[in-house]
């Protein structure tokens, strides 16, 4: 079951839903880290039909594990490698963990290479 | 929600592995009472049963520490999910001959071509491991 998570922005009155859905499928994974695995895997696939403030649509967003490591399940939300709420490279310590620090990213958004972990810019999200 | 069917193939006969994502505010974990936050976890159930007929709990998994019993920590979900479904596998006796309940190494094929990397979807090589550790379980 995807768990839908709205935002209320109390300044728009407005609202913006962010979902979280668990899968097991067989993924291609953009990055091509390492040969492709032909065998179903689990991850969560985060989306939304928010907006950035530049009216730009967010990607697809995969979470393969609540680590930033091994290289090729690395997912903090920056990039894979760093929190966005705390600025660290620690593993989130749950799931509710990882979901709080994804819906903040979307909410506040970061600049390219925000604390030097090699993401590209995300404008936070757009409530008008 | 991910819903993985088993085929077993000598039976002629399919059980499924339920793991969905839920979010609620949990009473327990890990035998202590929780502080009531609203928390989201993922639920780990089978139709699969032991042999005696007993069906199997239902996991609760927070964290990637959250395995199933016997299993090491996981690095990602799919190691995890991967670790339950053996275990059911396993302790379901899904594919042994009746006098080795039990075994320190045993092969299942089910239906779908298996390998002995615990990254498979279906029937793996599984450790049987007789050990149980506390575990956050559904009541």
């Amino acid at each position: 079951m995807a768990i839908n998570v709205n935002i209320y922005s109390n300044a728009n009155n407005s609202t913006r839903t962010v979902s979280f859905d668990f899968v097991g499928e067989v993924m291609i994974p953009s990055d091509l880290l390492g040969a492709p695995d032909h065998c179903e895997q689990y991850y969560f696939k985060v989306t939304t039909s928010a907006r950035q403030d530049n009216n730009a649509t967010y990607p697809l967003k995969i979470v393969r594990s609540l680590a930033a490591t091994p290289t090729n399940v690395a997912s903090l939300v920056l990039n894979g490698r760093v929190q966005s709420r705390t600025n660290t490279a620690s593993a989130y310590t749950s799931v509710r963990d990882m979901i709080e620090d994804y819906l903040y990213d979307f909410v506040v958004g970061h600049t390219a290479n925000q604390f030097e972990s090699g993401c590209s810019e995300q404008r936070p999200m757009k409530f008008t | 929600m991910a819903t993985i069917r088993v085929f077993d193939a000598p039976n002629n006969r399919y059980f499924t592995v339920t793991v969905d994502f839920a979010t609620s505010v949990l009473d327990y974990v890990g035998g202590a009472v929780t502080d009531m936050a609203s928390d989201y976890y993922i639920k780990i159930s089978t139709s699969m049963t032991k042999p005696s007929g007993v069906a199997f709990p239902k996991f609760v998994v927070r964290t990637l520490a959250d395995v199933a019993p016997g299993a090491d920590v996981a690095v990602c979900f799919t190691d995890l999910v991967d670790g339950y479904i053996d275990y059911f596998i396993t302790y379901a006796e899904l594919g042994q001959s009746s006098s080795s309940s039990s075994s320190s190494s045993s092969s299942s094929s089910f239906g779908i071509t298996s390998s002995s990397s615990s990254s498979s979807s279906y029937g793996v090589t599984s450790d049987s491991s007789s050990s149980s550790s506390s575990h956050p379980l559904l009541p």
